[in-house]
């Protein structure tokens, strides 16, 4: 008898302080967006979202990619999806490597790694906890052969586009919005984007992965005086083929990352998908 | 026999199979006057690729050939040329034609092992293109014709045999 109405007595204190919390108000929406990412490749995605009650600032990259569907293992890295981040040293651009580990998450790889530059050496990465990732940007996924083809990216769900800072040399980045884009129609503002005329190799670069390996390379075209086959192309995307120049068409998907080679010499540039 | 034919022709099949493409980033903005078309050739000793009986028979091309399209001379424009070899040894040269069909070699060559504008692997972009260079106006030299080797040979035969005769 005494223990139901100390069970009723609990009931009612909590209905009570329950009736005096005031409700939670806001507008935050968490989203997950789907990648494809098959098995037995490496696939360069980017997240859409903002890192989860923290907008505007960036989030780790152990928040940012949902585990579920991954494939961890209690201590093989080789056997595990992995998570592949492009950061800096002392003296140049290199890659940190995480893998999923069993139970515990994202672990660094110590083991000597593929660097962007072709070399491999070894590196100690900082913790996943500790890697920010910031909307917009981009970092590779590689996934053991056999996993199943899409991996999830999670945030909060933001209305605004994300304006990114693209340093020189190699930026890995993503158009931060949950909407897929052109790099010529989407009313995308390039200004300060570096072109060269027929100098085409001293363009800055867009380079998006293909399906099954490489890369398809854009570059900015700008000529005063572009020949006459030109004149349709100049301050846009091109790609460079053995028969020609032809602007980049197409659609990069939600979620889907790239690389921006920014020229050395032209200093910083803000790549604006909200054209602001 | 038989096994050693079939093991070396395994053998042959798992490098082909095994081997992993690599794509070379190359331009050039030294043209010669009078580029028709171009294509990019490996030589897996280093040296220079050599034509005979109108055909490239030191060498092998890489990719397709580049068309007037992608050619405003001194410009050829960046290519982003496959290999489906893996190679571990060699260069790469690019032989610009003319109209005439004549032909000059670029006058330096890009090394099978170069980092910045040889790709060779999934997450290792193209950083630097390549650029080839070429003399401006040089001396073309025409495609050995498969006709005139043969008179060649038909000629150096009938020497050979007038000296016996003689003899």
């Amino acid at each position: 008898m005494k223990k139901f109405l100390m069970l009723m007595t609990a009931l009612a204190v909590a209905g009570w302080v329950r009736a005096e919390m005031p409700p939670v108000d806001g507008t935050n929406v968490v989203g997950f967006a789907a990648v494809n990412a098959a098995g037995g490749a490496t696939t360069l995605i980017t997240v859409p979202f903002e890192a989860c009650l923290n907008a505007g600032t960036p989030g780790v990259l152990a928040d940012l990619v949902s585990t579920n569907g991954l494939v961890a293992h209690a201590s093989e890295p080789a056997a595990a999806d992995q998570l592949i981040v492009l950061t800096t040293n002392a003296t140049m651009q290199i890659y940190y490597y995480y893998w999923l580990k069993a139970g515990e998450g994202w672990k660094g790889v110590e083991s000597s790694v593929k660097m962007p530059n072709g070399s491999s050496f070894e590196v100690t990465p900082v913790a996943a906890s500790e890697f920010p990732v910031a909307r917009g940007l981009g970092f590779w996924i590689k996934r053991v052969a056999g996993a199943a083809a899409d991996v999830y990216v999670k945030g909060q769900v933001s209305g605004a586009r994300q304006a990114t800072v693209i340093s020189e040399k190699l930026n890995l980045i993503g158009y931060g919005s949950v909407e897929a884009f052109s790099l010529n129609n989407s009313g995308i503002d390039w200004s300060g984007v570096a072109g060269a005329g027929l100098k085409l190799y001293e363009s800055d670069t867009i380079m998006l992965p293909k399906t099954g390996g490489g890369f398809t390379t854009y570059f900015y075209y700008v000529n005063a005086t572009p020949p006459e086959a030109h004149v349709s192309l100049t301050n846009k995307w091109v790609e460079s083929t053995a028969s020609g120049l032809q602007a980049a068409s197409g659609t990069i998907a939600v979620g889907q990352g790239f690389w921006f080679n920014r020229l050395t010499g032209h200093g910083s540039f803000t790549f604006r998908p909200d054209g602001q | 026999m038989n096994k050693t034919v079939l093991t070396a022709f395994l053998l042959l099949l798992c490098g082909v199979l095994s081997s992993q493409a690599v794509v070379i980033g190359w331009s050039t903005e030294t043209a010669p006057i009078g580029s028709a078309s171009a294509i990019l050739v490996y030589v897996s000793d280093g040296s220079a690729p050599v034509f005979t009986d109108g055909a490239l028979t030191k060498g092998v091309q890489i990719g397709d050939d580049i068309t007037g399209g992608a050619i405003f001379v001194p410009y050829i424009m960046p290519q982003d040329t496959t290999d489906a070899v893996t190679r571990n040894s060699g260069t790469y040269y690019v032989v610009v034609f003319n109209e005439s069909d004549q032909y000059v070699l670029s006058n330096n060559s890009l090394a099978w092992n170069n980092g910045e504008s040889i790709s060779d692997g999934e997450m290792d972009p193209i950083t630097t293109y390549h650029l080839f260079t070429f003399d401006q106006n040089p001396t073309w030299i025409p495609v050995p014709e498969p006709g005139t080797a043969m008179l060649l040979v038909a000629g150096a035969a009938v020497a050979a045999l007038r000296r016996r005769k003689r003899a």
